[in-house]
């Protein structure tokens, strides 16, 4: 009778213990139902979601807001990879808010981390359309900004060894040792005559000062012709003024003899011309006196009959 | 030798007394003016400033033409003096002044003489190559012939030349007619001279 007593009592708590878990279930469950969340789409089409899994945390500035519910690749013909989170109601998330992926460099698990907009901006709580969630957009994180600027610098450091592998061929290595060679040479040479350099120099430091003693005498010699220059150019200005006067008295005084002399030609000219033609009147009429003066007998008794003109008659 | 010399003295004094030219019967000279037929226009009241100037040269003619007488030809190729008819001036210097009067009343150019004072825009040179009673008919005809050339005095450049001739008849046959004649041929040979300056300006 003992033995079957206790096997009643264990399954009796059993029983007991069974539906108090299936309470605590139930309460979780409903507990974990009455938890207000906002949904919303990311679409990720830069960064890799390498470590992000269905349950992974949604951060903002560092404190869990939500978790992801869902990822898919996106329909349509951009690779992007939609992102459905639940962040807590309570967190407002607003418009110009970006989402970037956040993982941790030792173990690689990955979370969504969400920076905030503007607190001056509204809140996004609106879908676009054709979207059945608010859509968050992909931000950039700071390690992909170093990748980035890593990656460069990987290309150009690459781009570099190739320019200085070119650089250290070996036609220029043997260029450069030719060089070395010459140097080596034209450094003993200069040492071998180094008498010959230190006289030089000495040469060059002495006629550097003549040249210095010369520069000083210039100098004063400039100032001093200077000095006389200047008067020389005063009396130069006024008389290069007075002979620009004179010059100019001159021109005119040349263009008035010239005209003159151009009027006296024409005139002159003129009257040459009639003095002249006065001058052969003239000796026509002593040709003509001369010629009546040839036949005295008209001149003392008069014309003949055979003189006379048409209607004349002597008496 | 004073006695001589005072008898020598007394003959040149008689002789300058004697009057050898002076004869009685013969006619004495009639002195015509060479003139302008046309008749008188009225008076200009003087030529613009902007009109050019134009120095008009006496007129040059041949000695025999050039002389007081009028001349006349009984056949061609001779030329005969009127013994008593005269010409008040010279036919070459009287001609030139009658084509300056002409010219001057015209208004169209400033005439001056070729005194040597005024510089000239262009000039005018006349010569009388013809001026006779054609005789050998009666009564005949005057015949005037001038050639003229205009001168740009500027450019020292023959603007034009050229001949004018005139035949004009007489009314009467003798030195009166001629002398009419004369001034109707001048006449005629200046309104030619001034209607080809017109043409040359």
């Amino acid at each position: 009778m003992e033995t079957e007593g206790r096997y009643t009592l264990v399954g009796t708590l059993v029983l007991a213990v069974v539906a108090l878990m299936t309470l605590a279930i139930v309460w979780l469950a409903g507990a974990a139902d009455q938890i207000a969340y906002q949904t919303y789409t990311i679409y990720f089409r830069q960064q890799s979601l390498d470590g992000l899994a269905v349950g992974s945390p949604v951060k903002m500035r560092g404190i869990k807001i939500g978790v992801v519910d869902s990822y898919r690749f996106a329909q349509g013909s951009e690779e992007a990879v939609s992102v459905t989170a639940r962040i807590d109601e309570g967190v407002p998330v607003r418009q110009g808010a970006a989402a970037y992926i956040k993982r941790n460099l030792v173990t690689g698990i990955a979370a969504v981390e969400i920076d905030n907009g503007a607190a001056d901006r509204p809140p996004l709580d609106k879908a676009p359309s054709g979207e059945r969630y608010p859509v968050i957009a992909e931000g950039s994180s700071d390690i992909d900004k170093v990748a980035t600027a890593l990656s460069r610098l990987a290309v150009n450091g690459a781009q570099v060894l190739e320019k200085m592998n070119a650089l250290m061929s070996d036609e220029n290595q043997r260029a450069i040792s030719q060089t070395l060679a010459h140097l080596n040479e034209l450094s003993g040479h200069l040492a071998a005559n180094k008498t010959s350099l230190d006289a030089a120099v000495q040469g060059i430091r002495d006629a550097s000062d003549e040249f210095r003693f010369a520069g000083a005498s210039i100098s004063q010699a400039a100032t001093r012709a200077e000095g006389s220059i200047t008067d020389v150019g005063r009396s130069a200005d006024a008389a290069l003024r007075e002979a620009a006067t004179a010059m100019a008295r001159l021109q005119q005084d040349a263009t008035d003899i010239s005209s003159r002399i151009q009027q006296l030609s024409e005139t002159g000219t003129l009257e040459i011309t009639n003095v002249s033609r006065d001058v052969r009147t003239s000796a026509d009429v002593l040709t003509t006196a001369g010629q009546r003066l040839s036949n005295p007998r008209a001149i003392l008794f008069g014309p003949v009959q055979q003189q006379l003109g048409p209607g004349e008659s002597l008496p | 030798m004073k006695p001589y010399l005072a008898l020598a003295a007394c003959a040149l004094a008689l002789a300058g007394c004697v009057n050898f030219g002076d004869q009685p019967d013969a006619p004495a000279p009639t002195y015509y003016v060479l003139d302008d037929a046309t008749p008188a226009r009225p008076a200009s009241q003087g030529a613009p400033d902007a009109a050019p100037v134009l120095v008009v040269l006496d007129t040059t003619a041949s000695a025999f033409y050039d002389a007081d007488a009028l001349v006349f030809s009984r056949t061609p190729g001779t030329r005969g003096q009127y013994q008593f008819a005269r010409w008040t001036e010279r036919p070459g210097k009287r001609f030139a002044n009658l084509l300056r009067n002409r010219l001057d009343g015209q208004g169209a150019w400033r005439v001056v003489g070729a005194g040597g004072y005024v510089r000239g825009d262009w000039m005018l040179d006349t010569e009388l190559v013809e001026f006779y009673h054609d005789a050998t008919q009666s009564p005949g005809v005057f015949r005037l012939v001038l050639r003229a050339e205009l001168i740009d005095l500027g450019q020292r450049s023959l603007i034009g030349r050229k001949v004018f001739a005139r035949d004009v008849p007489l009314a009467s046959f003798d030195a009166a007619g001629a002398a009419q004649a004369a001034n109707r041929a001048t006449a005629a040979v200046l309104d030619e001279l001034d209607a080809w300056l017109a043409s040359s300006r």
